[in-house]
């Protein structure tokens, strides 16, 4: 996927910033009151995969939809702490500025319009793209690269199955060439099987080059996926660390993670 | 955009209106013989005239719903105040009709934008049920405006075609009943183009789906609900113009605000997020109301029997397609 569009433009920022997300003290809440994040700290190389884990209601959604600028859609709000895409403040801007920006986004559930053609779907994501000629083609590539998708390019996507429309919802976020890739959950509710697919395509997007943000109940694919892992706990950072110690540490997985352990174990006697 | 399945249904649904219309027209035939026919395409000229304004005035109504998920009670006050603000380009400011017409398209636009803008964009996010009371506030706030600054009586649009009329056989065509028809179908293709091929029109259905997920995607969700407004205001002028000429003979009067209250069933009969259902659900009204108000004279069924019919054509539709004749169910994978 890299080449196209506005890579080019933005490596020379990349040098400048070599860091994609960087946020200092985060403190996030709910209608002013509910305390969803208490002070992240959290870093994301350019062209690395990092991992966010934890247990339900831990803060890992709500630390995406910061990132997405989508707290406003529930009531949510940045009350303390900073946040720089780039190394541009990021606090303030609309969604589809920090889309422009460069950050592709896959949100928890896919959520495609279930109502548009999988082609639509497609162009949706593309929206902010300028360059017709460039999307047209980037479009062609995904249909190339996802067979499934391209061979029902004008069908309904509610049509689609739970594995199809992930793929759709990440084809989706690549439609707007990005630097970045956020993805939330994306084995959620799938067939091991799927989800051992749809890790090789995140693992694929990484190695083209893009900076992948990855937030993932399944501890054992995120952190075989990632570079570095942050885990959540009660909306902060419990614990962070390379992706392969944190790997290796069977207390982490059963302390903070719950489940997992057993796919872990035989994945660490493996490798 | 709509699968296989949607694409057979318009075609049945489509076909059973020409079959209905031919039975008719045979039923009229033996009925009254030779004559019947002429009687029954005469009614069938009226019925779609109005049934086209019908179509235009429900447009309205859809192209909010399509984008916003709102029902616009105050689209009848765009309606009125889009014919008086024509009326003031061309009557009080004396411009050419074409001018005058361009005039009131873009400041209902711009009237539109500013209510979405200053009004609707706050209720985003509140309950939809709030939001649609907010529109019904509008309505009697835009009326009463209108009054006010409208006050004296007697106000005339005179249009160059407000009372040519062509004769083919013994079925006479006014021309304004041309430009019903042909406006209604022009604003569906424009509809169609703009909703399906541009940018902007994906956008709006995007948002109308998911407004959270199409800003995650970069979809600008202001400017399509600005937009929405825009257009529905721009549709209600034209519904507004057409109205005023064909029913009163050019005599502006409040009460065109209301006319659009009767788009409902049209509208809902379609599918409320459908335009090519409005069209058609408008269609369908108008020669409904003509064709009974031409063929019952009971008097039993008591005066203005007519604007009962659109109801009683609604019931059994709704019951047997709660979504309308072509409006779309949550599409999902069983």
């Amino acid at each position: 996927m890299a080449t196209l569009l506005k890579k080019s433009e933005r490596a020379a920022a990349d040098e400048r910033n070599h860091l994609a997300i960087k946020v200092v003290d985060l403190h996030v809440s709910y209608q002013r009151s509910i305390k969803a994040l208490q002070g992240v700290n959290l870093e994301v190389p350019q062209g690395k995969v990092v991992a966010i884990l934890g247990a339900n209601g831990a803060g890992k959604t709500t630390f995406l939809r910061t990132i997405c600028g989508l707290l406003g859609f529930n009531g949510g709000a940045i009350s303390q702490g900073s946040y720089h895409l780039w190394g541009q403040p990021a606090d303030k801007l609309a969604p589809q500025r920090i889309v422009r920006l460069g950050v592709g986004q896959v949100l928890e559930g896919r959520r495609i319009f279930s109502e548009l053609t999988v082609e639509e779907n497609l162009d949706v994501g593309a929206i902010s793209v300028r360059n017709r000629r460039a999307t047209h083609d980037l479009k062609e590539h995904l249909f190339t690269q996802f067979p499934v998708l391209g061979e029902r390019r004008n069908s309904v996507a509610g049509y689609l199955s739970g594995g199809e429309q992930q793929m759709l919802a990440i084809a989706r976020a690549l439609m707007s060439d990005p630097s970045l890739i956020v993805l939330d959950e994306p084995s959620l509710g799938l067939a091991p099987i799927i989800a051992r697919q749809i890790a090789g395509i995140i693992s694929d997007i990484s190695t083209d080059g893009t900076t992948v943000l990855l937030v993932e109940q399944n501890a054992a694919m995120a952190l075989s996926l990632s570079d570095y892992a942050y885990i959540f706990r009660h909306g902060k950072v419990a614990q962070e660390g390379p992706s392969e110690e944190l790997r290796a540490d069977r207390d982490i997985l059963e302390l903070y993670l719950g489940g997992g352990t057993s796919e872990s174990k035989t994945k660490s006697e493996r490798s | 955009m709509t699968g296989p399945s949607t694409k057979a249904r318009q075609i049945a649904v489509a076909l059973w209106l020409l079959v209905s219309l031919f039975v008719l027209a045979l039923i009229s035939v033996l009925a009254d013989g030779n004559d019947g026919l002429e009687k029954f395409l005469q009614f069938v000229v009226g019925g779609l005239a109005l049934g086209s304004i019908y179509s235009i005035l429900a447009l309205g109504f859809v192209v909010i719903y399509k984008a916003t998920g709102v029902f616009n009670l105050a689209q009848g006050s765009l309606v009125l105040l889009g014919t008086y603000v024509l009326y003031q380009f061309k009557e009080e400011y004396d411009l050419p009709f074409g001018l005058a017409l361009l005039f009131a398209l873009v400041l209902m636009a711009g009237v539109g934008v500013l209510i979405e803008r200053v009004v609707m964009r706050k209720m985003l996010g509140k309950p939809v049920f709030s939001a649609i009371m907010v529109t019904l506030a509008l309505l009697i706030i835009i009326d009463q405006i209108v009054r006010s600054i409208w006050s004296e009586p007697g106000y005339v649009l005179n249009l160059p075609w407000s009372s040519g009329k062509v004769d083919i056989g013994d079925v006479t065509i006014r021309h304004i009943d041309f430009w019903a028809v042909g406006s209604a179908m022009v604003l569906l293709v424009a509809f169609f183009l703009f909703f399906e091929r541009t940018r902007v029109g994906l956008g709006m259905r995007a948002t109308a789906l998911d407004a959270e997920v199409a800003s995650a995607q970069g979809v600008r969700i202001g400017v399509s609900y600005a937009m929405s407004w825009a257009v529905a205001a721009v549709v209600a002028t034209v519904a507004g113009m057409i109205l005023t000429v064909r029913t009163g003979g050019g005599a502006l009067t409040p009460a065109v605000g209301y006319v659009a209250l009767r788009a409902f069933p049209a509208m809902i009969l379609g599918g409320l997020d459908s335009t090519g259902g409005a069209v058609a659900g408008g269609l369908i009204i108008g020669l409904a109301e003509v064709l009974v108000d031409g063929y019952l004279d009971y008097d039993w069924l008591g005066e203005r029997f007519e604007t009962v019919v659109p109801y009683l054509l609604l019931l059994p539709i709704m019951l047997w397609r709660p979504h309308g004749l072509f409006g779309t169910k949550t599409v999902e994978r069983s």
